[in-house]
C-alpha cells in the first residue's frame, strides 16, 4: 500500500477551481519534490492535505496509508502521522515551545497507543533533537513563533517534526525567503530526518533546497495539475531554463497530465 | 423559589436593621456611630438607578428584588470541604468564615511573628478596638457607592492583618469567605490590612460557597499601606453560579510603598468590583491588574480608579476577560492625575475574547488628567481566538478542546504570571481548562 495517494483531486477556493484533477503516489521511504511557479496549486494542494476549512475538494480523493484523509480532522490526520511544515508558521504569543510541543507529542502518544512522555523523558528527546538539528536550547524557553526570523520559524518547524516524528511530512515552501545560512541549516535538518520508513513531500518554487534534499522523483504542475514528473534533472532544467518551455510543451498538447 | 418584590427596595434591609441594632449594644461607641450614619445615608441614598452613569451595564433586579436576609447561624462544613473548594493548598495563615461569621475551629491563625496580628474583626473588637478604631470602616468613603454604607450597616466580622512597623510574613495570609446556606441570605464580610512603614505581606482573599443558591454578597476591604512598604493583594472571586458580589476595595497608600492587586472574577451570577488607590506620597508602585471568566449569562463588571495626587508615581493595570456564551463583562478605568502629580507614569490595558456571537463587552477608560508632564497610556482591545493558531494547534495532534485551552491561557498568562504568590498562579493555570470546559 503506497502512503499517500491522491486521486483526479479537484479542489477550490470559495467558486474558483484550483486544482484540477491531481494524481500523486507517494511510497514509503520516497522524497517527492512539487514545483511550480506561483498560483499553480502548490499552496493549495499544502492547505488541503493539512485540512484547513478554508479549501472545498470537489472530486477525488486522497489515501493516506489507506485511509481517507478527507475524512479526518486537522488533529487526526497529525495523529495519523501526517505532518505539515507551514510556509508561514502562526505566532502564538504566550504559549511556551516546549510546552506546546510536549502535549502535541503526548496527543499523537496518545492516539498511537505509546505511554505518555513525562517531563524528564520528553526533555531528554527534545535535547537529542536539538543536537541532531544543531540548534540551541533557548528554543525551548520562548513563546511560539513569537519574535522569531524567518528562518527560525522554519527551523521551528522542521524541530517540530523531528520531535513529533510523521511518517508523511509535508514542506510547503520551507525555503522560500531564507538566507543561505538559514537554508543550509534547514535543508541538512531535513535531510536527517530523511529515513526508510517516512515519506516526505517538499513543495517548493525554487530548486536550491533539492541541493540539500535529493528527491528521488521530481513534479511540475500548472495551472492545479501536475504535468510533468521526472528525476531530479527535471529540477535542475527548471532551475536553467525557466518554466517557459514546459509551458509550451503543456500549450501545444505534447504533455499530456 | 419566588421572591417576593419590594414596594421599597431598602425596605427589607430597614426591617433586619432595626432588629440587627439591639445586637450591637455592647460595641464600641464609635463603631456603633459609624453603623447608624452608614445605614441612614443607604436609606436616603437607595440603590443606584439605571440612570446613574456609573451604574449603567450593571443590572441590580437580582439584588434588588431578592429579599435577601441576614444570616442565621449554621453548622459549619469540615476544613477539608472548604479547602477542596479552593483548590490550592496553603501552609500559611488562614482565617475562615462561614457566612460572614468567624469560624476559629477552621482557623490558623496562631501567628508568631512579632508585631503581626492577624485575627477576627469581631474578636478584636471585645479584646482591642483601638488598632482598629483609627481606620475600620473609614478608609473607603460612606458615600463611594450605596453598597459601601450597606455594607457598614450590617458590618461586625471579617479578616484584620495588622503589620508593625519593619514586620514580614513570609508566607501569604489566606482569608476564606465561605457562603454555606440555601437561604438567599447577604453577607458583608470586611478585611482590613495595616501595614506599618516598611511592611511586607500577601493578602489573598476568596469568596466560595459550598453550594448553589442566589446569596449575596457585599465585602469591603480596605488597606492602610504605610510608607515604604510592600503588600500584594489577591482577591479570587469563585462564588456560586447564582450569587451576587458588589464589592469596594480601598487602598489608601503612603510614599514609596508598593501596592500590587490581583482580581481574579470567576464565579457569581452578577460581579460588580470598584478598586479605589489613592496614592497619597511620592514613588508609589501601584497595579491593580484583573482577569476575568464570563458564561452563561454572567455579568462582570470591574471599575478601577487610581488617584495620583503626587508626583513621581507609578500605576499599571492590566485587565484580560474571556467571555463566552451571553455573558457580560465591564471594565472601566478611571486614571486622575491631579495638578501635583508631575513625572506621573500611569499605563492601563484592557483585553477581551469574546468566545461567541452573544458575549458583549464594554470597556471604558476615563483619564482625568490636570498635571502637564505626565505619561499615561491606555489602551483597550476585543478579538477572537485566532483562528489560524487554533488551525496550527490542531495540525499538531491537539483537539480543538486543548487547543482552545491553552490558547486561553496563554491570552491571560501575563496576568496569571503576576500574581506573587506561584501556588495559586499555577493552581489557577491549571484550573483554566477545566472553568473554561465547565462553563
Amino acid at each position: 500500500m503506497s502512503m499517500l495517494e491522491i486521486k483526479n483531486l479537484h479542489a477550490r477556493v470559495e467558486s474558483k477551481e484550483i486544482l484540477k484533477g491531481i494524481n500523486l503516489t507517494v511510497n514509503k521511504g520516497e522524497v517527492h519534490a512539487i514545483m511550480g511557479l506561483n498560483g499553480s496549486g502548490k499552496s493549495t494542494l499544502a492547505n488541503v492535505l493539512s485540512g484547513k476549512d478554508d479549501y472545498t475538494v470537489t472530486e477525488g480523493e486522497i489515501l493516506f496509508e489507506g485511509n481517507d484523509l478527507l475524512d479526518m480532522d486537522p488533529e487526526e490526520r497529525a495523529r495519523a502521522g501526517v505532518f505539515m511544515a507551514f510556509q508561514y508558521p502562526v505566532e502564538l504569543p504566550g504559549v511556551n515551545n516546549t510546552y506546546f510541543l510536549k502535549a502535541a507529542a503526548n496527543a499523537i502518544r496518545k492516539e498511537r497507543g505509546e505511554e505518555q512522555l513525562d517531563a524528564m523523558d520528553f526533555m531528554k528527546l527534545v535535547r537529542e533533537k536539538l543536537k541532531v538539528l544543531e540548534i540551541g536550547e533557548d528554543l525551548l524557553k520562548r513563546e511560539v513563533n513569537v519574535g522569531f526570523s524567518g528562518g527560525e520559524k522554519k527551523r521551528n518547524e522542521i524541530f517540530q517534526m523531528a520531535v513529533l516524528n510523521p511518517s508523511l511530512a509535508i514542506l510547503d515552501e520551507t525555503d522560500s525567503g531564507l538566507d543561505i545560512d538559514a537554508l543550509r541549516a534547514v535543508g541538512h535538518g531535513v535531510t536527517k530526518l530523511r529515513s526508510a520508513d517516512r515519506a516526505i513531500v517538499v513543495i517548493t518554487h525554487y530548486q536550491r533546497l533539492l541541493n540539500y534534499i535529493e528527491p528521488d522523483i521530481v513534479h511540475v504542475m500548472m495551472d492545479g495539475k501536475i504535468v510533468r514528473s521526472g528525476d531530479k534533472s527535471l529540477a535542475l532544467q527548471l532551475e536553467n531554463e525557466g518554466y517557459a518551455w514546459l509551458e509550451e510543451e503543456v500549450r501545444s498538447g505534447l504533455v499530456t497530465a | 423559589m419566588t421572591h417576593i418584590s419590594q414596594q421599597n427596595d431598602t425596605a427589607s434591609y430597614s426591617s433586619a436593621f432595626n432588629a440587627f441594632l439591639p445586637d450591637r449594644v455592647t460595641e464600641p461607641q464609635w463603631l456603633n456611630s459609624i453603623r447608624r450614619d452608614a445605614f441612614s445615608l443607604f436609606q436616603t441614598e437607595g440603590f443606584p438607578s439605571r440612570n446613574n452613569e456609573e451604574w449603567r451595564f450593571t443590572p441590580l433586579n437580582q439584588v434588588k428584588e431578592t429579599g435577601y436576609s441576614r444570616p442565621e447561624p449554621v453548622e459549619h462544613p469540615s476544613l477539608e470541604a472548604i479547602e477542596s473548594l479552593t483548590g490550592y493548598s496553603k501552609t500559611g495563615p488562614q482565617l475562615v468564615f462561614i457566612n460572614g461569621v468567624y469560624a476559629p475551629e477552621l482557623s490558623r491563625n496562631a501567628i508568631q511573628t512579632k508585631g503581626v496580628q492577624i485575627g477576627s474583626i469581631s474578636e478584636l473588637l471585645q479584646s482591642n478596638d483601638e488598632i482598629l478604631q483609627p481606620h475600620l470602616a473609614q478608609l473607603a468613603s460612606q458615600t463611594a457607592t450605596p453598597f459601601v454604607s450597606l455594607h457598614n450597616s450590617f458590618m461586625e466580622d471579617g479578616a484584620a492583618v495588622i503589620l508593625d512597623a519593619n514586620t514580614q510574613l513570609s508566607e501569604p495570609v489566606t482569608i476564606l469567605y465561605v457562603t454555606h446556606s440555601e437561604q438567599p441570605i447577604f453577607m458583608v464580610p470586611h478585611t482590613l490590612v495595616v501595614a506599618g512603614r516598611s511592611s511586607h505581606a500577601s493578602v489573598v482573599e476568596v469568596f466560595a460557597s459550598t453550594m448553589g443558591a442566589n446569596y449575596f454578597s457585599i465585602p469591603v476591604t480596605e488597606f492602610a499601606i504605610g510608607e515604604n512598604s510592600d503588600i500584594r493583594h489577591v482577591r479570587l472571586n469563585m462564588e456560586a453560579s447564582n450569587a451576587a458580589h458588589i464589592s469596594y476595595t480601598h487602598a489608601e497608600i503612603q510614599r514609596d510603598a508598593i501596592f500590587a492587586s490581583h482580581n481574579v472574577c470567576l464565579g457569581g451570577e452578577l460581579t460588580r468590583n470598584d478598586f479605589y488607590a489613592g496614592l497619597r506620597g511620592e514613588n508609589i508602585h501601584c497595579t491593580l491588574n484583573g482577569v476575568y471568566l464570563g458564561s452563561g449569562k454572567q455579568i462582570i463588571d470591574n471599575h478601577t480608579s487610581i488617584d495620583h495626587a503626587m508626583p513621581h508615581c507609578e500605576s499599571h493595570e492590566l485587565y484580560k476577560g474571556i467571555l463566552d456564551g451571553e455573558s457580560q463583562g465591564v471594565f472601566n478605568g478611571k486614571i486622575f492625575v491631579r495638578l501635583d502629580a508631575q513625572k506621573t507614569d500611569a499605563k492601563q490595558t484592557s483585553q477581551v475574547v469574546l468566545l461567541s456571537d452573544l458575549a458583549r463587552v464594554n470597556s471604558k477608560p476615563q483619564l482625568e488628567i490636570f498635571a502637564d508632564d505626565v505619561k499615561c497610556t491606555h489602551g483597550a482591545t476585543i478579538g477572537q481566538i485566532s483562528k489560524e493558531a487554533l488551525f496550527y494547534l490542531r495540525s499538531r495532534g491537539l483537539s480543538k478542546t486543548d487547543a482552545m485551552a491553552m490558547l486561553i491561557q496563554a491570552f491571560v498568562a501575563d496576568v496569571i504570571v503576576r500574581i506573587p504568590i506561584s501556588e495559586l498562579a499555577d493552581d489557577l493555570n491549571a484550573m483554566l481548562p477545566e472553568l473554561l470546559e465547565r462553563k
